[in-house]
């Protein structure tokens, strides 16, 4: 998956498991960027009795860095408090839940309700922006839920400071074939060229009516520059900024002996952390993600190794034995992957990609979701528009940041399958089965919206699934 | 659950009924400093007893992690802080029990 469950450690710990990191400019307001941080991965929508919440004892931050030294500039803190209206019941909600009224918060008839403060901390002050914010319940069904869009629509708050945020049960727009990927590298358009070959076979999203929770955050996109300017062209030193997204828990924690509770003490540690996708699930080794996920992009030096040589490239020719020989003599010629690096770890440079730089004078090595706020928006389906952003023509898309439908899986194999090398090497010859190389997961498009929180409203609990899924024998 | 009938429902669904589609407007409601927790703190250098809050005043726990007990150091933890200080004898007093 993107990083869902990519850890031993997270994957114990759902509510501090980061699956996926966004950050566009906003295609329908250009002067901002949209930045989206999802939590809890891999949720049915068919839930109870206890629906999905974030972690009222764990710190939510989205951080930006906006002058290329791996060091947070700009830091948005979310605390959240849920409260349970009616202790004496066992239900999440007593009747059909209603939004608030006008200008209030409190939903009706929703027994687990979850308000949330945010912070930001900038130039060396932190403000709370604001406070008691609430979030829709999750995504019930038609009883209790039965008009899901009223419930969402009061969450999405603008603040005074120019933000505005959203955090709550969203559809999962990430996709993958997940099946085959972590069974021996499989993907199934490729199967008939594995050492172990299948039959070809179309991929399966393995996210298909998941939900996921997400914190998105709108932001003027001068709120986040270095000197507080649109920057003047993509090229331009301020045009470039870095984001990831950490949750941290206090350090210790206490189970109070007889009483079903627990108490937290001590200051707040990182214990998850999101940049770019993909890059501690299948880069960083098993022994180091945890520890990956305690550290901060300014130290992601010690990285390097596995990020200049990827297991999982060295793999693909081992895999798929004679569809990738350019590949195969590349690696064995021990050459390291210059162009992996400026991916994952330290932007892409001008003199590579003129029209949409991702390191303008960067000189950290750090794994961030870089984005050129300078590179205009490409919509959905306009002209220009691919889900393979760069590798695609699109220069508005992944590695420039990120948007919910990019196909980052398929990016990310094609550039590891040796897509890229070229930006780096212009002797390399790609290999002809590259631009075959996908897992083939369709995504779904009911799973977005054109407008923020750009992902749609979750797929609720009663119609998911429709119906009872029918075990498939397996595979011989 | 308390008072619960058809009737409940469906005078609930139908009050909260005009409250569909409400949106709100929200400021700063609380401006100042951020909040400790936003920056993670490290060991402090002075006295636990000059910087810890007295647990009785606010209700917090207080937590002590006896980290090395030949060199007494000791470290307390309340609230979002961490304090880390040497003092042999209450290192001892702390491990006497446990021994």
């Amino acid at each position: 998956m993107s990083s869902h469950r990519e850890a031993p450690g997270t994957s114990k710990d759902p509510v501090v498991d980061s699956t996926d990191l966004y950050a566009f400019v906003s295609p329908d307001k250009p002067d901002t960027v949209t930045i989206i941080a999802n939590y809890i991965p891999l949720q049915d929508p068919a839930a109870g009795p206890n629906f999905f919440e974030f972690g009222d004892d764990v710190l939510y931050q989205i951080h930006i860095d906006n002058n290329g030294d791996g060091l947070a500039e700009i830091t948005y803190s979310f605390h959240f408090k849920t409260e349970t209206v009616d202790p004496n019941t066992f239900l999440y909600n007593t009747s059909t839940i209603m939004p608030p009224a006008a200008g209030g918060t409190k939903y009706a008839n929703f027994n687990r309700p979850q308000t949330y403060y945010v912070s930001k901390h900038a130039d060396g002050k932190g403000t709370v922006l604001a406070s008691g914010l609430p979030c829709p319940p999750c995504n019930i069904g038609p009883r209790s839920t039965p008009n899901y869009p009223a419930l969402s629509a009061p969450a999405i708050r603008q603040l005074a400071g120019g933000e505005k945020v959203f955090a709550g049960q969203r559809a999962e727009g990430f996709f993958v074939d997940l099946g085959p990927i972590f069974d021996l590298g499989g993907l199934r358009p490729l199967n008939t060229h594995h050492l172990i070959p299948l039959a070809t076979a179309a991929g399966i999203n393995s996210l298909a009516s998941k939900n996921v929770h997400s914190i998105a955050l709108q932001v003027p996109i001068s709120h986040l520059t270095s000197d507080h300017r649109m920057p003047s062209s993509p090229t331009a030193g301020d045009a470039v900024i870095g984001v990831w997204t950490t949750a941290s828990r206090q350090t210790v924690r206490m189970i109070n002996d007889g009483k079903g509770t627990s108490t937290g003490s001590g200051p707040w540690v990182q214990v998850s952390r999101l940049g770019m996708p993909l890059v501690n699930e299948v880069v960083v080794p098993v022994s180091l993600k945890d520890y990956f996920n305690s550290q901060p992009p300014v130290k992601d030096s010690q990285f390097a190794e596995a990020v200049a040589n990827p297991e999982l490239a060295k793999l693909i020719p081992v895999l798929y034995p004679g569809a990738f020989p350019n590949l195969a003599a590349y690696q064995a010629a021990g050459k390291a992957r210059p162009d992996i690096v400026a991916i994952f770890a330290t932007g892409i440079p001008a003199s590579v990609l003129p029209s949409a730089p991702t390191n303008v004078g960067g000189k950290a090595i750090a794994e961030m979701l870089r984005l050129n706020v300078a590179v205009a928006p490409t919509t959905v389906g306009s002209k220009g528009y691919s889900p393979l952003g760069v590798i695609g023509g699109d220069i508005g898309g992944f590695p420039n940041g990120r948007r919910p439908q990019d196909d980052v899986v398929t990016i990310e194999l094609q550039a590891l399958a040796g897509a890229t090398i070229p930006l780096v090497d212009k002797g390399y010859t790609v290999d002809a089965v590259v631009s075959s190389v996908s897992d083939g997961a369709p995504s779904e498009a009911s799973c977005y919206q054109s407008t923020f929180p750009y992902l749609a409203d979750p797929h609720d609990g009663y119609d998911n699934p429709s119906s009872t899924p029918t075990a498939t024998p397996d595979s011989k | 659950m308390p008072g619960i009938s058809r009737r409940r429902f469906l005078r609930d669904a139908s009050l909260g009924a005009a409250a569909v589609g409400a949106f709100a407007v929200v400021g700063p409601q609380a401006l100042g400093t951020a909040t400790a927790s936003a920056s993670p703190t490290g060991p402090g250098t002075a006295s636990a007893r000059d910087r810890l809050p007295a647990p009785g005043a606010t209700g917090a726990n207080v937590m002590a992690h006896v980290v090395d007990d030949k060199s007494g150091t000791i470290s307390l933890y309340s609230g979002t802080k961490k304090i880390t200080f040497q003092d042999h004898a209450l290192a001892e007093a702390l491990l006497r029990p446990a021994r």
